[in-house]
């Protein structure tokens, strides 16, 4: 009897708080919106189902959770923790990466620069908040739109925050179809959205494979803290065009991504323990991530309409918005936002080159932040 | 709560420094491509356009399948004239 008693006592049923349900609700809804509504499914279910595995109250003393020493889930989490899954996917990324339209419209890049105001006016806002300017910058970097960015700098600068911006991340990338058009529509006159581009030039082979590696050595010699993200993205994409490692991009960006994002989400979800998570710290990086995710937008909208007092060939306004990286959930934010405009303008394939730009972006501003504030 | 953080921190340096660098690595970049197609007219001779020829132990392995090919095909013409004419 006495055994039952002490069993009972050390049952989920018996130790579970109202910050553990709210968590388990909150991972429940999650996998609800992947299955439902579509929201970036193969994200939102590992971490859905990560935040309800890290909210059942572990036994004291078994090591069951990610933060106690010596268990299966840490030794998952220290991917997350150690920043070695982010570079992992950006591998990946790489490797299933088209930089053709990038190629063919070089001005579109500058898109891709103009959305990180949105990380730069955030960390600014997170260090009026009273934030340290790691955790600013860590938690600046959700505007760049980018989960393994945002976790790669807030494993290097505020482990601490990691879950919740994370989550805030995750969780904006997946609601892009719902922040951005009002913002957009907000900044463009029903004219300028209805600007037609010409169509993309045919980018050669020869281009496609020179391309990684200048981009790479370019990148990198400015902003050296961009190293391991635009390194392995870059080397993703030579594998994938170089013509002679198919194979090796293929599991890069097939089976090694897959992986990757398995562990990478559980893990991030069940490091969203109440005890650490719920707290206003955390409420303050959701709404400072939503102010990124504007800030970004709308930045990238408004650099191409200034561009446009400029330009002799004008760009629709509405490609700036996918500047935000988010791929490719922003370029076809700005197909559909453009559809409703003009039935016949397709601007997908446009709005691909800030897009791709934006990724670029988002891992040099993280790169930049990392070697200004690394204590 | 305030400004003082920003200040205290630097924090609108940062954010100056943090922009011009994300601005010049990406312009850096958008130049570099604006100009790819040049650097390839001179890189033509380096790097030619079409697929390198195989390697000579492939083309061997090409012609020895070929003249594999050609002889399976002799002999085969060979035995049907045979038995063609046995069937006449």
């Amino acid at each position: 009897m006495e055994i039952l008693e002490q069993f009972l006592r050390q049952t989920g049923y018996a130790n579970l708080t109202l910050g553990n349900a709210v968590m388990i609700v909150i991972g429940i809804a999650f996998i609800m919106l992947a299955i439902t509504k579509h929201y970036e499914p193969l994200l939102l279910v590992p971490i859905g189902m990560g935040i309800v595995v890290g909210n059942i109250p572990p036994i004291e003393g078994m090591g069951l959770s990610v933060y106690d020493q010596g268990s299966v889930l840490r030794y998952i989490y220290f991917g997350v923790e150690s920043g070695v899954f982010p570079p992992l996917i950006f591998l990946g990324i790489g490797a299933m990466t088209d930089f053709s339209t990038m190629l063919s419209n070089p001005k579109l890049v500058l898109l891709g620069a103009a959305a990180q105001v949105g990380v730069f006016l955030t960390m600014l806002g997170a260090l009026y908040l009273n934030f340290s300017p790691q955790q600013s910058a860590a938690v600046g970097i959700i505007g760049g739109a980018d989960g393994p960015t945002a976790i790669f700098l807030s494993a290097k600068l505020a482990p601490e925050l990691l879950g919740a911006i994370a989550i805030a991340a995750y969780s904006y990338m997946a609601l892009v179809p719902v922040i951005q058009p009002p913002i957009m529509k907000l900044l463009t006159s029903p004219a300028e959205r209805r600007i037609r581009m010409r169509p993309p030039r045919k980018v050669t082979k020869r281009e496609r494979m020179i391309f990684p590696v200048a981009a790479f050595l370019i990148c990198t010699l400015l902003a050296p803290g961009a190293l391991v993200l635009i390194g392995m993205l870059f080397f993703g994409n030579l594998l994938k065009e170089s013509g002679v490692t198919e194979r090796l991009a293929e599991s890069a960006r097939t089976a090694m991504i897959d992986i990757v994002t398995i562990l990478l989400g559980f893990a991030v979800g069940a490091s969203t323990q109440a005890q650490t998570f719920l707290q206003p710290q955390s409420l303050q990086i959701f709404a400072l991530g939503a102010a990124a995710f504007a800030i970004a937008t709308a930045g990238g909208v408004l650099f191409a309409k200034l561009m446009n007092l400029f330009l002799h060939e004008k760009i629709n306004p509405l490609i700036g918005a996918a500047g935000v990286s988010a791929v490719p959930d922003s370029a076809r934010v700005v197909q559909m936002v453009g559809l409703e405009a003009d039935p016949d303008n397709h601007l997908l394939m446009h709005a691909m080159a800030p897009n791709v730009a934006g990724v670029l972006g988002s891992a040099v501003a993280a790169g930049v932040l990392w070697s200004v504030l690394a204590q | 709560m305030g400004w003082e953080n920003v200040w205290e921190s630097n924090g609108l340096g940062i954010a100056m420094t943090g922009l011009v660098i994300v601005f010049a690595a990406l312009t850096l970049i958008s130049v570099f491509i604006a100009l790819l197609p040049r650097i390839l007219l001179v890189l033509s001779a380096v790097l030619p356009a079409e697929p390198l020829p195989p390697a000579p132990s492939q083309r061997r392995k090409a012609a020895d399948e070929e003249e594999l090919v050609a002889a399976i095909g002799v002999a085969l013409h060979h035995r049907m004239s045979q038995q063609s004419a046995s069937t006449r």
